[in-house]
């Protein structure tokens, strides 16, 4: 239950690339935010940075009042699932769940009352037993999830966690993450490059390209009310036809355009918006 | 019909050149257990092959007959070295596959190239030195100095391990640190569990060499009861020979034995599952 906060923040790579420029973002509480964009926008960055995997060159991170930027990923009180699930190979299902609590030193009742909490919310009791190796790739997904939820932690960062599912079953996830934050009410952030999952998830998108976040809107303001043309083009499928041309005249707020090439389809880079 | 044909020289070219290459190795080996059965024991009385007559008199005088050779503790003296040697430098080679497979620090890839360097020098350049440095240390004939030396000289060869780790995927160790352990945490329930094979074949690896080192227990010991099997076999005169054949074939024993034991452990895909493969 955090509200988490991003004055300004940069990072920049050791060879000098510069992968977030400049981020600022209010995320509310209890909020699923989701950030998406193309690869190599800076998306998984800024995640990673609120997750404390990865150094912040400057600016600052607060989630609830607390300033984070020093702080180890443990004590920031968060819970991530990765792309690649990341479940410890040599537990069971239990023990992967329990990891956590244990690094907690948290009692053995406990331990088993959250665990099976857990597990009853994911519909996974069955698999407990099991070691990762023999689930599917959705049960692994879902294993991840619990190994999330047993924390209790007071956001959940996601990290591409559908890219490795099939499309079917990233259909049904997505349904299942989104009941999963109604059901206990905490920050979601999301990431992925999958527009749809952006768009049918987010209570607000923000979009990012070359490390600078382009618009944070809800979907719907997002759809209607693009910020500039690579907002336009990069949501809603299919694509929004973008024709150049120049504003003639304007009444009554809004523009008429004269096209100068009518039908012939352009590249969505410069030319006049829509205002 | 001509394929087929193409198929069977093939085949046979392979078995063919598989039984020499197998033949090259073994034969020695099945010379020497030969001969350590062998009745006579002189070597110039093994007339080819196969010895005359055939008894185990050399395994028994090997443990009976003290006086002189003393076997047995030769036997203890190896056998100390080597375990010691087995556990300090399996832990030293892990954990320095370790830091430097994933830890970020300004030293790491100068060491790196030091220790590729370094490698490149055969060892017997140090032979010298060491002998000098271990009389300044006043460890000339003592066990412990060979065992110093064995466990601080394995790090050196710790690329193998290195790549092991490599190939764990970071986000194991992230979502562990996200899950609220420390470094030394993380590596105690995460990376030693996974590493299990690696360690296996690091303490086999280290485990045998001193085993079976002769150059180095040859400078520093110098003491006839502190010597190692290689370096007493070594000394066993020329009509000794079954003698010295049973003592050869008696140190592979417990390698033997070792690696049947432990060959199970260094099984792969144990990682299988973790993440998308």
């Amino acid at each position: 239950m955090a509200r988490i906060r991003l004055e300004n923040v940069t990072k920049v790579y050791k060879g000098g690339v510069r992968a977030v420029s400049d981020a600022s973002l209010e995320i509310h509480d209890k909020e699923f935010i989701v950030f998406v964009g193309p690869s190599g926008c800076g998306k998984s960055t800024t995640l990673r940075m609120i997750a404390g995997l990865e150094e912040i060159t400057s600016g600052n991170i607060f989630i609830g009042d607390t300033y984070v930027n020093d702080l180890e990923p443990k004590d920031r009180n968060i819970a991530m699932v990765f792309q690649n699930y990341a479940l410890y190979p040599h537990m069971s299902v239990y023990e992967n769940m329990a990891y956590s609590l244990r690094c907690q030193k948290a009692k053995k009742e406990v331990i088993e009352e959250k665990v099976h909490k857990a597990a009853a919310i994911l519909g996974i009791e069955n698999l407990l037993k099991r070691t990762p190796r023999e689930l599917s790739g959705g049960q692994r997904q879902r294993v991840a999830l619990g190994r999330a939820i047993v924390r209790e932690p007071s956001a959940f960062l996601f990290d591409e966690p559908l890219s490795n599912l099939d499309a079917k079953l990233r259909v049904a996830m997505r349904a299942e993450i989104s009941k999963l934050h109604q059901d206990i009410q905490t920050t979601f952030v999301y990431v992925t490059h999958d527009q749809t999952e952006a768009m049918t998830m987010g209570d607000r998108i923000v979009v990012m390209k070359d490390g600078l976040i382009q618009q944070v809107d809800t979907p719907m303001n997002l759809y209607d009310h693009p910020g500039n043309i690579f907002v336009a083009t990069f949501l809603g499928s299919p694509q929004m036809n973008i024709f150049e041309g120049t504003i003639v005249k304007k009444r009554r707020g809004k523009a008429l355009c004269l096209h100068r090439r009518i039908g012939r389809h352009r590249h969505p880079r410069g030319g006049t918006m829509p205002a | 019909m001509k394929g087929k044909t193409k198929k069977i020289i093939d085949i046979l070219i392979t078995y063919c050149l598989l039984i020499v290459v197998a033949f090259v190795f073994l034969f020695p080996c099945l010379w020497l257990i030969l001969a350590s059965f062998s009745s006579t024991g002189n070597l110039y009385s093994i007339p080819g092959f196969f010895p005359e007559s055939y008894s185990f008199q050399s395994f028994i005088t090997l443990f009976t007959d003290t006086a002189m050779y003393n076997y047995p503790k030769w036997l203890l003296n190896t056998l100390i070295i080597a375990i010691c040697s087995c556990v300090f430098s399996t832990i030293l080679v892990i954990l320095t596959a370790y830091v430097i497979s994933r830890f970020e620090f300004k030293a790491r890839r100068p060491l790196m190239k030091g220790a590729l360097v370094l490698g490149m020098f055969p060892s017997f350049m140090s032979m010298t030195i060491i002998y000098i440095l271990m009389t300044q240390f006043q460890l000339i004939n003592n066990l412990f100095g060979l065992i110093a030396i064995y466990s601080c000289t394995a790090p050196m060869g710790y690329l193998v391990q290195k790549g092991f780790f490599d190939t764990i995927p970071t986000s194991i160790y992230e979502a562990a640190r996200i899950d609220g352990a420390n470094n030394v945490r993380v590596f105690r329930t995460i990376t030693l569990p996974l590493a299990k094979p690696m360690i296996v074949y690091t303490a086999l690896t280290s485990f045998t060499w001193p085993w079976s080192d002769f150059v180095l227990p040859k400078i520093l010991l110098k003491n006839r009861d502190n010597w190692t099997v290689a370096v007493g076999l070594m000394s066993l005169g020329e009509t000794e020979f079954a003698r010295f054949a049973a003592g050869a074939v008696f140190i592979a024993v417990p390698i033997v034995v070792l690696y049947f034991l432990l060959v199970k452990n260094m099984v792969s895909g144990l990682t299988s599952g973790a993440v998308k493969g």
